[in-house]
């Protein structure tokens, strides 16, 4: 039998998209503060540096409040909130996030391996400052994949909205 | 997700009861709206145990509710 009614209307966002949409908004904001905290402070940035803990801590409790909301609406609406296509994405955004992260593994390794060889034969020093330096590279990684995860979630809940 | 081989008549079958909505479907099956929805749109296939579900709520069996949109096998 074919289906012949009208157009299906969209539908609104499911709780769990919006749990990946604050998830990606906010995975990329600090990895954005993250980045700018590491690598420098545009001098655009400068009128706010003695301000810039307090914008992260500001914007942690931001999030953690907002997700809280989120939790405690779907938990009193009595209706189900996940289900098992929101597993599935979930899911599938697991795999892709796990494939960029180690992808950036990999080139994260190779960079090391590379650089850290080539430098040390020219300055043994270097070797000593890299430590620092890896921390760094392995915080921008998880990033890369948290956020990876994210979009590929939103994407799979938009494809079907 | 892509659209599936999976075809349905959930919205035929809605219609013929009462006008079920998408939201009380989804509330006797233990799903959610959207994922109904997604059924309905063919852009997401079941899994056996919600088909199962569906096509108790309208009292079918599951071939009727679900068909397979067979392709032929080069």
């Amino acid at each position: 039998m074919q289906d012949s009614y009208s157009p299906l209307p969209p539908t609104p966002m499911s709780r769990q998209e919006v749990y990946a949409w604050s998830s990606t908004l906010s995975s990329i904001v600090f990895a954005l503060v993250y980045l700018l905290f590491v690598f420098g402070i545009p001098s655009l940035f400068e009128p706010i540096r003695e301000n810039f803990i307090q914008a992260v801590v500001i914007l942690v409790i931001v999030d953690v409040v907002f997700q809280t909301i989120i939790s405690i609406q779907s938990s009193q609406g009595g209706r189900v909130d996940r289900d098992e296509r929101d597993v599935r994405i979930a899911a599938i955004g697991f795999k892709i996030g796990y494939y960029v992260f180690m992808v950036a593994v990999l080139i994260l390794i190779g960079h090391l391996f590379v650089y850290g060889f080539i430098n040390s034969l020219a300055d043994p020093v270097y070797v000593g400052r890299m430590d620092a330096m890896i921390v760094h590279y392995l915080v921008a990684v998880f990033f890369v994949g948290t956020t990876a995860k994210s979009v590929a979630q939103v994407v799979l809940y938009r494809k079907d909205a | 997700m892509e659209k599936t081989a999976i075809r349905n008549t959930i919205r035929h079958l809605r219609f013929h009861h009462d006008e079920m909505t998408q939201q009380e479907l989804a509330d006797r099956i233990g799903a959610t709206r959207q994922t109904i929805y997604a059924i309905e749109a063919a852009k997401y296939a079941p899994s056996l145990e919600l088909a199962f579900r569906i096509a108790r709520v309208f009292g079918k069996k599951v071939e009727d509710v679900f068909q397979y949109d067979e392709k032929p096998i080069a």
